[in-house]
């Protein structure tokens, strides 16, 4: 519900440039609609990801030490896309695009865990530190359709808009290895005496459409008189999750695949922004 | 649904656009294919937009609108270029000046013949002062020291919030046809006109049924001749796009345009077709035209609708004394009518001037100019006449000292001043009465032809007929003296009768010193 009505009024918002700006004219056309403003744009570049684990990508349990390491990671992953774009005067116009649109953000931590052993002799708990090298990334790869009015000063320009992302796949996977020589085991007890347990979500049955607002600035190099050079920086901001619901994922003995493991929730309010960099070809018809 | 029913309804929507190609609609006028014109696109055409052609000097020159890059805007901003006809084809095209470079987009002008005014197009001005009544409005600029200046909008009664663009003048500067989008209208865009009036233009009126449909008209000339309206229109058929039309007749409020004719092909194509311009005394004519991609300027050879042969005159405005250009205004006088027909001016810089007079008309050219005695002639252009292209200098003499032979006309052996005769009259009057200190002999001349001493008295009477005129007009008789001199003073020789026409004149001097005096008898010099 909430992500509609910021659809309805992004499109509202998108819609005051054109009511500002009328339509292009000139001394020999009273309305320049012709195949002359149409213009077709392709663009390539990376997506600046940071994923914002909304509290957490998943929470913490509660042998873990307070960390900040699921709330944050970073990652690049590349951008292609095909736009299709109307001016509609010298300063407004507007763009249909489509992306290619992997978002990748991954991060590694060593943090200090706790596990509890019980001393055979007296048969007290011993709370036994235990660091633990962390990794974690996540993948998701949509299909972004963004509609974007640009007002145009001269040579620069901005825009705003609405994209609806349909996602392709995604990966999510974690990897914890207990790094020093002491008495812990992730699964024992149990004759599994693994130090490193891992797990991984695939699919794309739980992840949401997409919907967020992309604004950003360009720059228009004219190169010849139909062909222009367009590089541009936007950000992408989300409205809603990566996932329609939390999710288990369970972490186990990559060796012993199907052996017991350990489940931790994935918050679906996991959301990934980015920032865009990208540099065009735009040619007008 | 029966199948045999189903096959004809196919058949039928399958041959609909042919047919409706063979079939001419009711009220649209048929296409004439017209094999014998040759269309080539100019040599100045650019890879952008460029239209409205406007010759000049007999099309020596040409004024287009472009759309190409240039030093006062860049691709994509139409503005006014200029190009001159060199034995080796157009001279690489000029942008006008940089004072109409700061709208958005200007264009679409209009001139008179002398080149000196124009009117044209402009969207957006950066200047709030010229901002306008809305979108694209008509303004006005005079060539000044060649460079266009006093720039200024047309005003509420031409132009209107919506899209005023295309105008066409006539070579009179007094009729003003455009173009207009405005509510009111026919639908789509539709020609209007107004008329020049003492204190601007008048209301713009639409052209009406005969011209305007619910689809687009644009792009309005007017023949030199002023008897032919061309205009582009998507709503009286045609072979696609804009196609171009005329429109013949016309009243002397610019109204009553019939009986319309598509130009035909090849002027007209499946493409937009703009902007039919005819030269006087040529068979060239210009198209606009996005046959090959972009608009372009193409001649068509020969003109299929030439104008009514006219004269023009052409020459240079000059000081007597010292032979340097004079800038001035130039009349034109409908002798039989006394109505100032068309108001030029001089170029400022060269003195040069350019008039197209029609046939079967009798005028007067008259250059005035500050500190200097107006000088006229006369030029009576015989319904018959040909074609033909006159050169001319006006000499003027300065106010202080000087002289102008006055162009007044009198019956054989009468001193009673004929009707044509007032417009050169009137012009005396206000001379005197914006140079009150002045005071001024009527000298009256006469050829050799007759006995001397009544060519003395003939003379005199004359020359008293326009001192009398002058008084009645309000001129202190103090002022004026008239003396006949008959044949005594001759300027030309008496041998021939070109040389007794120049020869018998009535010429008005300045005298030095004080206002006095009346009536001089005359003191014939034999």
């Amino acid at each position: 519900m909430k992500a509609s009505f910021c659809a309805v009024l992004l499109l509202a918002v998108s819609a005051v440039p054109a009511l500002a700006d009328p339509p292009k004219e000139d001394v020999l056309r009273p309305r320049v609609l012709g195949p002359a403003n149409f213009y077709f744009q392709l663009d390539v570049g990376l997506n600046l990801n940071l994923l914002d684990g909304n509290p957490y990508l998943r929470p913490l349990m509660s042998y873990e030490q307070e960390t900040s390491l699921y709330n944050d990671a970073f990652g690049i992953s590349p951008l292609v896309g095909l736009t299709v774009g109307y001016d509609f005067s010298p300063h407004f116009s507007l763009a249909l695009r489509a992306d290619y649109d992997p978002r990748y953000a991954s991060r590694s931590e060593t943090v200090n865990d706790t596990c509890e052993t019980r001393d055979a002799l007296t048969g007290n708990t011993i709370r036994n530190p235990m660091p633990v090298a962390k990794d974690y990334e996540v993948d998701a790869t949509y299909l972004s359709i963004s509609l974007l009015p640009a007002y145009r000063f001269e040579n620069l320009f901005i825009f705003a808009g609405p994209t609806f992302s349909v996602p392709f796949s995604r990966t999510i996977r974690e990897t914890n290895t207990i790094t020093d020589d002491g008495p812990c085991y992730y699964l024992a007890p149990g004759p599994d005496t693994t130090r490193s347990i891992t797990g991984s979500l695939g699919g794309s049955d739980n992840m949401n459409t997409r919907i967020s607002l992309k604004v950003g600035v360009g720059y228009v190099l004219p190169l010849t008189s139909s062909l222009e050079l367009v590089p541009q920086l936007g950000l992408d901001f989300a409205m809603n999750g990566l996932l329609g619901e939390d999710e288990d994922l369970v972490l186990s003995n990559a060796a012993r695949p199907g052996s017991a493991g350990i489940s931790v929730p994935i918050n679906r309010q996991t959301i990934i922004n980015s920032m865009q960099a990208t540099i065009g070809l735009r040619l007008h018809l | 649904m029966n199948r045999t029913l189903l096959y004809w309804l196919v058949a039928v929507w399958s041959l609909a656009p042919a047919l409706s190609l063979v079939a001419q609609p009711a009220g649209q006028t048929p296409v004439k294919d017209r094999p014998e014109l040759q269309i080539a696109p100019l040599s100045l055409n650019s890879s952008d937009d460029d239209f409205a052609p406007v010759p000049l000097r007999g099309g020596e020159m040409m004024v287009y609108t472009s759309s190409t890059s240039g030093p006062y805007g860049g691709s994509g901003h139409q503005r006014i270029w200029m190009a001159t006809r060199t034995s080796a084809g157009w001279s690489l095209p000029l942008a006008t000046g940089e004072a109409l470079s700061h709208a958005d987009q200007v264009g679409s002008a209009t001139l008179t013949p002398d080149g000196n005014f124009m009117i044209f197009a402009a969207y957006k001005w950066q200047d709030d002062s010229l901002a306008g009544y809305g979108r694209t409005d008509l303004y006005s600029a005079e060539l000044v020291q060649g460079e266009w200046q006093n720039i200024r909008n047309l005003g509420e009664t031409v132009n209107s919030p919506f899209w005023d663009s295309q105008p066409a003048l006539t070579p009179d500067g007094r009729t003003l046809y455009f173009a207009s989008d405005r509510d009111g209208g026919k639908g789509g865009t539709d020609i209007y006109v107004s008329r020049r009036t003492a204190t601007g233009w008048s209301a713009a009126v639409n052209l009406g049924d005969a011209i305007n449909t619910p689809n687009d008209e644009l792009a309005p000339t007017i023949a030199p001749d002023l008897k032919s309206l061309f205009f582009s229109s998507k709503g009286h058929g045609g072979v696609g796009g804009f196609d171009l039309f005329v429109a013949r007749g016309g009243d002397a409020s610019g109204m009553r345009w019939g009986n319309i004719e598509n130009l035909g092909t090849p002027i007209n194509s499946e493409a937009d077709d703009y902007f039919f311009i005819s030269l006087p005394n040529s068979s060239n004519s210009y198209v606009s035209s996005s046959r090959d991609g972009s608009v372009d300027i193409y001649t068509v050879y020969p003109n299929p609708f030439p104008p009514e042969a006219l004269v023009t005159v052409s020459g240079q405005v000059i000081d007597n004394v010292t032979r340097r250009p004079v800038a001035a205004d130039i009349s034109v006088t409908d002798l039989s009518s006394g109505e100032v027909v068309a108001n030029y001016r001089t170029d400022d810089r060269n003195g040069d001037y350019y008039v197209v007079l029609t046939r079967g008309r009798r005028y007067s050219i008259t250059a005035q100019a500050p500190d200097y005695i107006f000088y006229s002639d006369e030029y009576s252009i015989r319904p018959d006449a040909e074609g033909k292209d006159l050169k001319k200098d006006i000499p003027l003499y300065r106010t202080s000292g000087g002289t102008t032979r006055l162009l007044v006309f009198f019956d054989f052996d009468k001193a009673e001043l004929k009707n044509e005769s007032r417009p050169e009259l009137n012009r005396g009057v206000e001379f005197l009465k914006s140079n009150p200190g002045i005071r001024i002999e009527i000298a009256g001349h006469t050829d050799s032809v007759g006995d001397a001493s009544y060519n003395t008295k003939l003379s005199q009477q004359r020359a008293e007929a326009v001192r009398q005129y002058f008084i009645t007009g309000g001129i202190d008789g103090g002022r004026i003296q008239a003396r006949g001199y008959g044949e005594a003073q001759p300027t030309a020789d008496n041998g021939t009768e070109e040389g007794r026409a120049r020869n018998r004149r009535v010429e008005m001097r300045v005298m030095d010193g004080a206002v006095q005096g009346g009536t001089t008898p005359a003191q014939p010099r034999r």
